[in-house]
């Protein structure tokens, strides 16, 4: 009741009423601080009274939790399991609007908001690192959840109040924030190769690894196959079965599922595309190096060293990359939202391989989708940089191979119009097969503002 | 690469490529210059003109010039008449028959697809039809035998003074087919 009576203060500051919230807050506090001492199960109580009302009350929450969280001294676990219950409860066709005469009593559509709010408070704001792990730890298991709905609202959540708000900290509190940043980039990484993994025998990725120049820095959070360098072998460790439960439908849905944390995980952080595109390498290396046989043969045996393996055929194998593509289709646009196209190629570039080549050109295309906007010169420099790198040798478009010269074929408002007119018969050559190719290139061409080329000379040219 | 003068102030200068050396199949390019005529929006009528009106200046034109201009007269309405009264006036000006043989078969397809009847709209291509040498004439009338009935309507509307500008006493043939046109009508 005394608590109730103090937060009720509370309310009534948010409502206009001239009353001092500062002392209300200091009073509630500091008597839990004392109760902790005295009596521990009366301070729990106590705590789990004030974090009902905070459910109760979203107001309560927006304007009080941040300050309860950082001030109390530990944060019982039976506040975690509360929030973790009411996170499950309700279903949504029985959500409700409700009204109150002092307002803002959470309907049940935003107690589950509402606590998963409070849950990434306490991941952010927790004194104790440990009990913070723990409920992070629960929050990235829902993050692969099969209930669509939750499974979205934990990711937001993750994603905005965790991920994004630990980059943006103070400098003071980095050593804590990197732990929960480095959790969830393991994590989300991880949770992609064994979407995929679950499917494949150990033995192939080794061999990938062991064939991969491009693959010098598994160390990196964002590596596909990051953790692969912590095992002595280069072999996937037991963590799989820790996965496992997660992945039981079929290689596309386990494949959606991992996606669905990585893809929001892009939004506020571009280098998550880098593991996209270590997937897209890793697959094309199974279609171009494996025949559907030997691929099959290697899950075959797969199938006795691991009962939870379920065989892929290599049509789905080769649907992978289709699903990585679409993926990218809707990723790519919304990125551009908050990162500018050279960030968000870079990221994708980052991996230094020519089985990229396909989705360098698809993720080209989408940034340059706009065809009465040049590309910014910046991403040809960059795929330059790329091819050259590749190459070992300097970027002369002139010089470049039908394969390289493909890769940049998107970017082809970037080139002089001298370079275009040289360079037409082998843009003709490369589209041969696909026309919808080149009638993009030239809208590009000509669409562009100013035009690389005017149509009447396009068509002249192309007469000649 | 060889460049050519800029023949339009909007339009880039233009150079012209070696398509045998570039490995390019002539059907590939056929199909880009097709693909962009039925781009209709953006490859309008005005576009299409002036390109064809580049190209009929060249010095030797390009091989699938008469191939663009009949799709475009047929595309566009409009472009007919430019493409009757112009380019293939232009081309046997130009006596293509020489410098470009593939494009004067070109022309001779255009007079039998372009010319159903005799109009005052097709008689500048016909004016020019009757001052192409006789073997060259005989082998519009072999493709396009139906020219030869609309050739014949067109020489009798024709002065005798402006006849006998078109005579050629030392192409016999020509004498011949002159004749076979004047007896026909």
């Amino acid at each position: 009741m005394f608590f109730s009576f103090n937060l009720q203060k509370l309310l009534d500051h948010h409502h206009g009423k001239n009353v001092d919230n500062r002392h209300s807050i200091s009073l509630i506090v500091n008597i839990l601080k004392k109760l902790e001492k005295l009596d521990s199960s009366l301070y729990e109580a106590s705590v789990l009274a004030v974090f009902s009302r905070l459910v109760y009350f979203s107001i309560l929450r927006t304007s009080f939790a941040e300050v309860f969280l950082d001030r109390i001294p530990r944060l019982p676990s039976s506040c975690v399991s509360l929030l973790i219950i009411l996170l499950h409860s309700g279903q949504k066709q029985q959500l409700q609007q409700q009204s109150h005469s002092k307002g803002e009593v959470s309907s049940k559509a935003s107690v589950r908001s509402d606590c998963l709010h409070l849950l990434a408070q306490c991941v952010r704001l927790n004194k104790d690192e440990a009990s913070s792990l723990l409920i992070l730890n629960y929050l990235l298991s829902c993050c692969l959840s099969d209930d669509f709905e939750i499974r979205s609202k934990v990711i937001g959540c993750v994603v905005s109040h965790i991920y994004d708000a630990s980059r943006q900290s103070a400098e003071d509190e980095q050593s804590t924030r990197n732990r929960f940043l480095s959790i969830i980039r393991a994590f989300a990484v991880q949770s992609l190769f064994f979407s995929f993994s679950s499917s494949i025998s150990s033995q192939l990725f080794t061999d990938y690894i062991q064939s991969c120049s491009h693959l010098e820095d598994l160390s990196s959070d964002y590596s596909f196959f990051s953790f692969l360098s912590e095992s002595p072998s280069g072999t996937v460790p037991t963590l799989q079965e820790s996965f496992s439960g997660f992945f039981h439908g079929s290689l596309s849905d386990n494949l959606r599922k991992s996606f669905h944390l990585i893809e929001q995980l892009a939004l506020v952080d571009t280098q998550f595309l880098s593991s996209l595109a270590e997937l897209y390498c890793f697959c094309s290396y199974l279609q171009n190096n494996l025949s559907g046989k030997d691929v099959f043969f290697l899950l075959h045996l797969s199938l006795f060293l691991s009962p939870f393996l379920s065989p892929v055929v290599s049509t789905e194998i080769a649907a992978v990359n289709d699903v990585i593509l679409g993926e990218m289709k809707i990723i790519i646009p919304a990125v551009n939202l908050h990162f500018n196209e050279v960030d968000i190629l870079e990221a994708v570039l980052s991996v230094k391989s020519e089985r990229l080549y396909p989705l360098i050109e698809y993720v080209l295309n989408l940034l340059s989708s706009d065809v009465a906007v040049p590309p910014k010169p910046l991403l040809l420099e960059s795929v330059g940089n790329f091819i050259s790198c590749l190459k070992n040798q300097p970027f002369v478009v002139y010089n470049l191979s039908d394969e390289d010269f493909r890769v940049c074929l998107p970017l082809i408002a970037s080139f002089s119009t001298e370079q275009v007119e040289i360079l037409l018969p082998r843009i003709l050559k490369l589209c041969a097969d696909k026309p919808e190719n080149l009638k993009l290139c030239f809208s590009k061409l000509y669409k562009s503002r100013p035009p690389v080329i005017a149509k009447v000379s396009l068509l002249v040219l192309l007469h000649r | 690469v060889r460049k050519f003068p800029v023949l339009f102030p909007f339009a880039s200068p233009c150079y012209r490529l070696n398509f045998e050396t570039s490995d390019l199949k002539a059907k590939t390019v056929l199909d880009s210059i097709a693909m962009c005529l039925n781009n209709k929006t953006d490859f309008t009528a005005d576009v299409v003109r002036e390109s064809l009106a580049v190209l009929q200046s060249d010095e030797i034109p390009a091989i699938p010039l008469m191939r663009t201009a009949i799709l475009s007269a047929q595309s566009f309405p409009e472009l007919k008449k430019f493409v009757l009264n112009e380019t293939i006036p232009a081309m046997m000006e130009r006596r293509v028959w020489d410098v470009a043989p593939k494009v004067w078969e070109g022309v001779i397809f255009g007079i039998k697809n372009l010319i159903p009847a005799f109009s005052k709209s097709v008689e500048l291509s016909l004016r020019a039809l009757l001052r192409v040498p006789g073997v060259q004439l005989k082998a519009v009338f072999k493709v396009a035998s139906g020219v030869k009935t609309i050739l014949s309507q067109y020489y009798r509307t024709l002065s005798s003074e402006e006849k006998s500008e078109l005579s050629d006493f030392e192409d016999k043939d020509k004498q011949k087919l002159l004749l076979e046109i004047s007896g026909d009508s």
